[in-house]
Order: structure tokens, then C-alpha cells, then sequence
């Protein structure tokens, strides 16, 4: 086990190398940052000293050594509009972003692996038809959508939940709903399928032979044949979740790491979208690391595959 | 080669012919129907509405759905804080909708196609390469990578084909090299190599027919999520610039009048949903009718 960890961290330092090169690339090719920081008015041998003295008249590689370099000390540039340094922005936000994507998450598996389970279950019941039903359109209504009828119905309507913000639990209960639906519907799906086979096998029905209750049999010996395929599958969620986290924190407002891209990225300010888009895309591969190990700890056969 | 007598490859019927069998079951039937709709409808925009989407009409902002303007001009479903027409916008963003993400699909699928046949075909170092790109490119989230896509190229219609169609290749790369693997074995590419073929005339003629099956699955199940990456991004300002209506932009405005007018927001999303839930239909008919075994593992990535 301690050699299958090894091999994929050391896997996953060229992988990192890669990301922060496009990274820089997606910065470089952005543009100029100093036309960004001086007025239009001044003098074209101001702008080349500026230049000089930032670095971006050295040959590139050199200045994606520089990047690296600092990068690896914790230092991601400063950022053009708040004038700070992009880690302290990103550590500001950072921690309201893994709130929601774990909040989501968690809404995903206990939701749709629940509701999976049930209708795998009662398979044929009007039951299983409302969650299949639900789960189609759950993966056919675009996020971003869902959040602004959810505020229509629970903000507008009702006025149960506030739509905005982030402190309180009830804050987290709309962003997390409509993070969390596509994943929601999706594991449904699958764990109803992955139950379905599940159902039909022997040593269900050994255990069920010895007189195990039928909730331990379902609960026990089921659902943990039944969970191995999902981590390597919330592993890729987390891609989603990352991704979707863009724009339902745009939608209610929510303090997070993708409110601070798109801002960025609105402002065209490079330094900030670029340490944004690297932390983002390093903790998604991180994500899928620990799936792989946690994956491995779980299935051995793994470990001896590769 | 053995005596009996071989299959010289899985390419028999027709591919058009298997696509309007019977045996396309019935979501997948009602999916393509549904669709279809959608594309009639947005091609023929111009003649199914009666104002142009961007007609202002500052007099009649914000009504409700079922208003008519002085009993003559009826707006089905209201109008927006501009006085412009909801249906009529609606109708005509379905164009956007589907051209960006119609050809987004065929940008990336090209790609895809033919940077997974190199890999699959070549092997060795244009193997790794190519296979390293992509495991490199599943580092990013997929709307992620569009969006800084987007402040790369620039914002505008094709500029997001375009980074759409380069965030999504990956799929199609993977999904032809497998096949080519399995493929560059039998006994049909070994005669065609035996009497001569040249690598061009062995990929394109004698190996891409028989891809196109899994590649055509891939395709259909990757409009709808063009289609929601497309109005992700047009919600957020950063995909078809404001003056083009589209579903994405038509809800970020909506979004300011949530509070007064859900009318605004209501429309475009179920034309969203409506047109995803048909391209998913039909890309899942047309995999159980092309691809049986391809089953219902169905993995989307970030």
C-alpha cells in the first residue's frame, strides 16, 4: 500500500508541473498586464522600463521558472484589482468554497444514494418511476437555473430561506441544493443500477439464508459491494462540483473561490484568474489522487493491477 | 485467417439505415422529435414570430404572460424589462443554442477523432503524447477550462465554439483509440495492409467507417452538455455577447426582476431543459441501438 501511494504521488508532481505550465500559458496569452496597471497617457519608455522590471521581457521559460519558483513558495502574484497578494485572497475564500462543495456533496450521496437504493428496492413502483423521473430531469435542468426557481419558490414565494450570503445553515441550504442536484440525480441513477445487480446475488441471499434482518442485509452487505464503484465516481464529481461552484456562488452570492475567478476574469485581472484556475485544477487532481488511494485502500486488487 | 468464412469487419448494414430502424426505442424516438422541434424552430425563426427579438417596446415592459399590447400584439409569455417579446427571444435563441452547440460538437469531435486515431494508429510516443494531453487536459474542470478559454480568445459567438470545442475533445480521443486498439487487429486491416493500403488510405477508408458508431454515441450525449456549458456561460457574461439572444444571456437578465416578474427566468430554463432532456433521449436511444455494450456506465467528467 505505502508503494502504491508513492508511485501516484510521485505520479502526480509532473502532472502539477503541466497544469501550472498551461496556467501560465493561459496567462500569458491573456495579454499585457501593464497596460492593465498604467494610464493611457504615459510615456512608452515608462511602459518598457515596467516591463523590464516585472520580467515579461525575459525569454518565457524563464519567467515560468520564476512562476514556479515563487509558486512553490506560496506566492501567486499579486492581484491587479485588489492590490494583494492572490494567496490571501484565495485562502480568504477558499474555505466557503469547500463548505459548499462538501455541503453538495454530501446532499448527492446521501440523497441519491438513498433514493437509489429505495428504488432499486420497490423496482417497478410508482416510487421507482417518480425518482428515475426526477433523476432524468434532474440531469437535464441546467444548475444554474434550478438555483434561480429555487430562490423564486423557497426566497420569493415562500420566504422560507434566505437567498443570499454565507454564515448561517440556512444560507448553505439553497447553494447546496442546487450545486448538489445534477450529482444528486446522477448517483441515483446509478447506485439504482448498481443495486439492481447487487439484488440478484448469492451472498445477498446467503445472508438473508442465516436469518440476517433484511435493513443489515441491505445496509451491510449491499451497500458495501454497491459503494465501490462510487468513489472513483465522486472523485470525478468534484470536477463538476468545482466547475458548478462558478456560478452558483455567482447566483446567491456566495463568498467563494468561483466568485473570485469570474470577478477576476471580468476585471481581466491575470495574476488573480491564473492562481484561481491553478488552485482550482490542483485541488481537483488531488481529489482524484486520494479517490485512487482511498479506492485502492478499499478494492486490493487495485493495488497489484498496476 | 481461418476457413470458415470471416466477417471482414462489423460494418454491414448501413449506418443511416440502423439510426431510422425500429428498434430506436421510444424515448430515443420522442428525444430526436423533441430535438428536431427545437432546430425546426430555430431555423425558421424569422418567420414563426411576429416582433424580432430585439424589438423594444419600452411602453409594454415587464407584463406578464398572456399580455397583449393595446389588443393587438399578443405576447404569450410577457415581456421583458425591455418591452421585448419573451417568445419571440426564446425562438430565436434556440438558433444560438443550437448552432454553438452543434458546432462545438463537430469542432471537438473532429479533433477528438483524429488525435485519438494517431494515437491509436501510431502507438509508441504519439500514443503517449496524445494520452498525457488528455490526462493534463481531465486536470480542469470542464467549465473552468472554458471560461479561462474564454478570457484567452476573447468573448463572441465562435470564440466560445471554439473554446468549447477545445475543452471537449478528450472524450472523443479516448473513445477511438480504445476501438482502434481493438480494431488494428483484425483480419480486415491486415488485408487491406497485405494488398498495399497506405496508412491514409487503411485510417480514413478502412478503419474511421468503423468508428463512427461509438463516436456518433459520444457526439449526442455531448450536445446537452454543450448546450448547458453554453447558456453556463452566457448566464455568467462570458459567452454569446449580449445583443444575440440567447436562453443563457435572457436568464441573466431575467435574474435582476426575480423578485417581480419569475417570467423573465421560468421560459428560457425549460426551453433549456426541454431541449437537454431531448438530446439526452436521443443520445441514449441511439447508444443502445449502436453500442449495447456500452451500457449504462455512462461517466461524465468534470
Amino acid at each position: 500500500m505505502a508503494r502504491f501511494i508513492g508511485h501516484r504521488l510521485l505520479q502526480f508532481i509532473p502532472l502539477a508541473l503541466a497544469i501550472s505550465f498551461v496556467v501560465f500559458l493561459f496567462a500569458h496569452l491573456s495579454g499585457d498586464p501593464v497596460t492593465l496597471m498604467v494610464s493611457p497617457d504615459t510615456k512608452p519608455e515608462d511602459i518598457t522600463r515596467m516591463r523590464r522590471q516585472l520580467g515579461l521581457e525575459d525569454p518565457l521559460l524563464a519567467q515560468y521558472a520564476r512562476f514556479v519558483g515563487k509558486a512553490v513558495q506560496g506566492d501567486l502574484g499579486t492581484s491587479i484589482r485588489h492590490q494583494m497578494p492572490a494567496t490571501s485572497l484565495i485562502a480568504e475564500r477558499l474555505p466557503a468554497t469547500i463548505e459548499l462543495a462538501a455541503a453538495s456533496l454530501a446532499v448527492a450521496l446521501v440523497l441519491g444514494v438513498a433514493s437509489g437504493i429505495a428504488a432499486a428496492i420497490r423496482r417497478g413502483t410508482p416510487f421507482d418511476l417518480l425518482v428515475m423521473a426526477a433523476a432524468t430531469l434532474g440531469q437535464a435542468m441546467p444548475p444554474f437555473w434550478l438555483g434561480l426557481m429555487l430562490i423564486l419558490t423557497f426566497g420569493v414565494s415562500l420566504n422560507w430561506l434566505p437567498v443570499s450570503g454565507r454564515g448561517s445553515l440556512a444560507q448553505l441550504i439553497l447553494p447546496a441544493l442546487t450545486l448538489g442536484s445534477f450529482l444528486t440525480a446522477m448517483n441515483a441513477q446509478i447506485v439504482r443500477s448498481e443495486f439492481l445487480d447487487i439484488l440478484g446475488q448469492d451472498y445477498l441471499r446467503t445472508a438473508r439464508a442465516k436469518g440476517v434482518p433484511e435493513a443489515l442485509v441491505i445496509l451491510k452487505h449491499g451497500l458495501r459491494n454497491g459503494l465501490i464503484p462510487l468513489v472513483t465516481l465522486v472523485a470525478l464529481q468534484m470536477g463538476q462540483l468545482l466547475g458548478g461552484a462558478v456560478i452558483t456562488e455567482t447566483i446567491f452570492a456566495w463568498p467563494g473561490l468561483g466568485r473570485l475567478v469570474v470577478n477576476a476574469i471580468y476585471d481581466r485581472d491575470y495574476p488573480l484568474t491564473q492562481a484561481c484556475v491553478l488552485v482550482l485544477a490542483l485541488i481537483f487532481v488531488l481529489a482524484n489522487l486520494i479517490a485512487d488511494i482511498a479506492y485502492a485502500y478499499i478494492d486490493p486488487r487495485v493495488r497489484y493491477e498496476r | 485467417m481461418s476457413g470458415s468464412p470471416q466477417r471482414l469487419g462489423p460494418r454491414q448494414v448501413p449506418l443511416w439505415i440502423r439510426l431510422l430502424s425500429p428498434r430506436m426505442n421510444l424515448a430515443g424516438f420522442a428525444g430526436a422529435v423533441l430535438l428536431l422541434v427545437v432546430l425546426v424552430t430555430g431555423l425558421a425563426a424569422p418567420l414563426l414570430t411576429r416582433q424580432p427579438p430585439n424589438a423594444q417596446d419600452l411602453l409594454v415592459r415587464l407584463r406578464p404572460p398572456g399580455f397583449s399590447s393595446a389588443g393587438e400584439v399578443p405576447h404569450p409569455l410577457g415581456t421583458d424589462q425591455l418591452g421585448r417579446d419573451i417568445l419571440s427571444r426564446i425562438i430565436h435563441g434556440a438558433r444560438v443554442s443550437l448552432i454553438v452547440a452543434m458546432t462545438s460538437v463537430v469542432l471537438s469531435g473532429a479533433a477528438g477523432v483524429l488525435l485519438g486515431l494517431l494515437a491509436g494508429f501510431y502507438g509508441r510516443r504519439m500514443d503517449t503524447t496524445v494520452m498525457r494531453l488528455a490526462d493534463l487536459q481531465l486536470a480542469f474542470p470542464f467549465l473552468l477550462l472554458a471560461m479561462s478559454l474564454v478570457a484567452v480568445l476573447g468573448t463572441g459567438m465562435w470564440y466560445l465554439v471554439l473554446a468549447l470545442g477545445i475543452a471537449n475533445w478528450v472524450s472523443y480521443a479516448r473513445v477511438v483509440r480504445g476501438s482502434l486498439l481493438s480494431l488494428r487487429e483484425r483480419a480486415f486491416v491486415e488485408a487491406a495492409r497485405a494488398v498495399g493500403a497506405s496508412d491514409r488510405r487503411l485510417l480514413f477508408r478502412h478503419i474511421l467507417p468503423n468508428l463512427l458508431g461509438p463516436v456518433i454515441v459520444v457526439a449526442t450525449l455531448s450536445v446537452s452538455r454543450m448546450i448547458i456549458a453554453e447558456s453556463s456561460l452566457s448566464f455568467l457574461g462570458l459567452g454569446v455577447p449580449p445583443e444575440i439572444p440567447s436562453w443563457g444571456g435572457m436568464l441573466s437578465d431575467g435574474r435582476s426582476y426575480i423578485y417581480t416578474a419569475w417570467w423573465l427566468t421560468a421560459f428560457p430554463g425549460l426551453a433549456i431543459m426541454l431541449t437537454v432532456l431531448g438530446a439526452n433521449f436521443f443520445g441514449d436511444g441511439i447508444r443502445d441501438l449502436l453500442d449495447p455494450q456500452f451500457f449504462t456506465r455512462r461517466i461524465r467528467t468534470g
